[in-house]
C-alpha cells in the first residue's frame, strides 16, 4: 500500500534524506562572523566535507556565499565566484586584532556593482589604515554601485572625505568621516542615518535642509564631540522646520548648550523618540554644571508641579570605563518619550560634582540601576539623599550576578537609612543570566537571609526568567 | 499528496467556537485538536480550506508518528495566537535573532526525535518551528570536525578518497 510504503520511508535515518531546503536552513545557521580557529575557514565550510550530497547542496546554497567577510585572498576569490551573480555583502568587521590586507580589500571592491551591503571598521587597523581608506573612498567614487542598499564606514580618520553616495542607499552609518551635504541629498531612499565625528560639520540650517531631502527617514543619529558655534535657533515666533514625519528615532549626541538649541528649534514628530545625550563627561565642572541648568531650564515646566522627570535608569557606560550614563523621562512632554543621556564619572572623587548636578532629579519617584558594579556603599548613600521621594527601585545588571547580590544586599543594608519611603524593591530576572541550578540555590538562599533580617516591609519580586519567586 | 480520508461527523465534533480536526499519525492514532491551534501549520491550513470546497469533513493522515505529532501539536498550542514573524507569508525573511527560550526547552529532546520533529515541521510547513529545529541541529554540530558531524547525525562518507582532497574541498586556503 503507497501509504504504508510513505510511512515506511520516513522512519528511515532521518538526516539522510532531508529536503534540501531544510539542510540549507540548518547550514545557514552555522554562519559565524569569524572563521574557525583551527582552519581559518568559514565555520560552515565542514559541511560541505560531509557528504556528497552535503557538499552539492553547500555550494549551491547562495546564502552561505553571499555574505563575504574579507578573511583572506583566497577565501574572498573562492566566495565572489560561488556567488556570481547575485547581490552580495562585504564585510570586515573585526573583534580581534585581525589586519584587513589592501590585496584583499581591492579585490573584493572590484566587484561594487553588485555589491548590496558594505561594512568596514578600519578603526583598528595597525597599519596601512590611510590606503584602506583611500582605497574604499576612491572605489566608491570610481566604479558604480546600481545596488548597494547599506553601508557602514567606520574610520579614525578625520579627513576622510565621502563626496559621493550611491542614491540607493538605505542606511548610510559612518564614523569620522566629513560628506558634503549635497552627496547626502542624493540618498532618496535613505531610512537610517548613523553619524558620528569628532566635529559636526553640520550646522542646525544645514541639517534641517538636508532632512528635508530625506523623506524616508527613520532614524537619524548624530553624535559630535564638537559642535559648531553657528548652531542657531530659527527665529520666534516663526513655523519651526519639521523633521521628516517617518522619522522615529532621534539621537543627537553633542555639547549641552548647541543640543538644547537644536531640540528647541526643531518641531519632532510626537511619534519620534528622542534622545539627547550630552557629552560632558571629559568637560569641565562649570561646563556640566551649565548643563544641568540648561536641562532644567528645559524639562522644568509643568502645569501641575510635577517634578521634572519621572523615572531615570543609570548604567555604566559599556565603552568608557568609569563613566555612567543617565537616562530619564520627562514629564513635561506627556505622552512622548523623550529621554535624556549624561555621562560624567561617578566616584568619590567627584561627589560634590554630582551633588552639584543631580537636583534635577530630586522628585524623582522611580530609579533604575543597570549593571551596578559602580554602586559603592557611598554612592547609595549619595543617591539616597538626593532622590528622597524614591519609592522604586529597580536593580538589573545584566552578567555578573555576584556584583547584583552585592548591591542588592548593601540596598537592604542601608534600606532604613537610605531609603526610608522606599515601598518596593525590584529585582527582574534579566539580571541573572541563567546561573547554574546550584549557584541560583545559593543565591537565593543569600537573598531570602538578607530579606528575613531587613525586618521591613519589602516587596521582592525575583524573575529568573522561567520562575518567579514572590515574597 | 496529503492523504485523506473521509470520516463521519460524530467522529469530529465540530460545531464550537474553533472547530476542530482529526490528525491521524502514521501508528494510527487518531488526535483530535482544535482548528485554530493548528493554523499555524500551512499544510493544515490547504487542507482545511480543501474541506471547505468540498464541503465533507476529513481526517488528514499524517506520515509521522503520534510522539512526533503530539510535540508538534505542543509547540502549536503554545503559540496559539501569538504571531510569529517566521511563520508571516507575507513577511521579509527574519535575519538572525535570539533563539525563544521556551524552544529551547521544548527541542530538548534526543537527536533522532529532533530530526524528526524537523522534518515533520517541514511537512506541515511551520517554518517557525523549522527554523528552531535547525538552530538546534546547527548547534549539535557547531565547530565540529567532518567526521564528528558524520557521527552525530548519521551519515555516510560517500566520497572517493580523491573527492574527499579534492582541492575544492580546501577551498578557503
Amino acid at each position: 500500500m503507497p501509504i504504508q510504503k510513505y510511512r515506511y520511508r520516513f522512519f528511515n535515518p532521518p538526516i539522510t534524506d532531508f529536503p534540501q531546503e531544510v539542510l540549507e536552513h540548518i547550514f545557514c545557521h552555522l554562519v559565524e562572523p569569524e572563521p574557525s580557529e583551527l582552519t581559518g575557514a568559514p565555520s560552515w565550510i565542514p559541511v560541505t566535507q560531509v557528504c556528497r550530497r552535503w557538499r552539492r547542496i553547500g555550494y549551491g546554497c547562495k546564502a552561505l556565499w553571499t555574505t563575504i567577510p574579507l578573511w583572506s585572498r583566497p577565501w574572498t576569490e573562492v566566495a565572489l565566484a560561488h556567488s556570481r551573480p547575485l547581490p552580495i555583502s562585504l564585510l570586515w568587521d573585526p573583534d580581534d586584532d585581525r589586519q584587513l590586507d589592501t590585496d584583499t580589500l581591492s579585490r573584493a571592491l572590484s566587484e561594487l556593482p553588485r555589491v548590496r551591503d558594505l561594512t568596514l571598521d578600519l578603526r583598528d587597523q595597525e597599519s596601512d589604515t590611510c590606503t584602506l581608506q583611500n582605497l574604499a573612498t576612491h572605489s566608491l567614487e570610481a566604479s558604480p554601485t546600481p545596488c548597494m542598499e547599506t553601508l557602514t564606514l567606520l574610520t579614525t580618520d578625520e579627513f576622510l572625505h565621502l563626496d559621493r553616495l550611491p542614491g540607493t542607499l538605505r542606511a548610510l552609518n559612518v564614523k569620522n568621516a566629513v560628506m558634503p551635504l549635497a552627496t547626502l541629498h542624493a540618498c532618496h531612499a535613505l531610512r537610517v542615518l548613523e553619524v558620528e565625528s569628532s566635529e559636526l560639520w553640520l550646522t542646525l540650517a544645514e541639517m534641517v535642509d538636508a532632512l528635508a531631502h530625506l523623506p524616508r527617514l527613520e532614524v537619524l543619529h548624530i553624535g559630535a564631540h564638537v559642535v559648531p558655534h553657528d548652531v542657531r535657533e530659527f527665529p520666534a515666533g516663526g513655523r519651526r522646520p519639521r523633521i521628516p514625519l517617518n522619522l522615529r528615532s532621534l539621537q543627537l549626541t553633542g555639547r549641552p548648550s548647541e543640543l538644547l538649541r537644536i531640540v528647541r528649534s526643531l518641531a519632532i514628530p510626537p511619534t519620534c523618540s528622542a534622545i539627547l545625550e550630552f557629552a560632558v563627561g571629559r568637560a569641565s565642572h562649570s561646563e556640566a554644571i551649565a548643563a544641568a541648568a540648561a536641562v532644567e531650564d528645559l524639562f522644568h515646566v509643568d502645569a501641575q508641579g510635577r517634578p521634572p522627570f519621572d523615572w531615570m535608569s543609570m548604567n555604566q557606560s559599556p565603552t568608557q570605563p568609569g563613566v555612567t550614563h543617565f537616562c530619564a523621562t520627562s514629564n513635561a512632554l506627556p505622552g512622548r518619550s523623550l529621554l535624556m543621556g549624561m555621562s560624567w564619572p561617578l566616584g568619590e572623587d567627584v561627589s560634590g560634582f554630582a551633588l552639584t548636578v543631580f537636583p534635577v532629579f530630586r522628585g524623582l519617584r522611580r530609579l533604575t540601576v543597570i549593571d551596578t558594579s559602580f554602586m559603592t556603599e557611598a554612592n547609595w548613600i549619595r543617591l539616597s539623599r538626593i532622590m528622597p521621594g524614591l519609592d522604586v527601585l529597580t536593580v538589573r545588571g545584566d552578567h555578573e550576578v555576584y556584583a547584583l547580590l552585592s548591591a542588592f544586599g548593601t540596598a537592604l543594608h542601608h534600606r532604613h537609612r537610605v531609603f526610608p519611603y522606599l515601598q518596593k524593591l525590584n529585582m527582574p530576572g534579566t539580571a541573572i543570566s541563567q546561573p547554574r541550578q546550584g549557584e541560583r540555590a545559593a543565591n537565593l538562599a543569600v537573598l531570602l537571609q538578607g530579606v528575613r533580617q531587613s525586618r521591613g516591609a519589602v516587596r521582592l519580586c525575583l524573575n529568573f526568567e522561567d520562575a518567579t519567586y514572590a515574597l | 499528496m496529503p492523504t485523506i480520508v473521509s470520516v463521519d461527523d460524530s467522529t469530529v465534533p465540530g460545531e464550537g467556537s474553533s472547530r476542530l480536526l482529526l490528525l491521524v499519525s502514521s501508528d494510527n492514532k487518531h488526535i483530535v485538536v482544535e482548528e485554530d491551534i493548528m493554523s499555524r501549520s500551512r499544510f493544515i491550513s490547504k487542507q482545511v480550506e480543501g474541506f471547505e470546497a468540498t464541503s465533507q469533513r476529513h481526517a488528514i493522515l499524517l506520515p509521522f508518528s503520534s510522539f512526533v505529532l503530539n510535540k508538534v501539536i505542543e509547540y502549536c498550542s503554545h503559540y496559539r495566537g501569538y504571531y510569529l514573524l517566521e511563520d508571516d507569508p507575507d513577511a521579509a525573511p527574519p535575519g538572525r535573532s535570539p533563539v525563544r527560550e521556551w524552544d529551547q526547552e521544548f527541542l530538548d529532546v534526543d537527536r533522532n526525535m529532533l530530526l524528526r520533529i524537523i522534518k515533520a515541521a517541514h511537512y506541515l510547513e511551520i517554518k517557525s518551528l523549522v527554523g528552531s529545529c535547525a538552530r538546534a541541529i546547527a548547534d549539535m554540530i557547531r565547530g565540529k570536525t567532518t567526521e564528528e558531524m558524520r557521527e552525530i547525525l548519521g551519515v555516510e562518507n560517500d566520497f572517493t578518497p580523491e573527492e574527499e582532497h579534492s582541492p575544492s574541498s580546501k577551498c578557503t586556503g
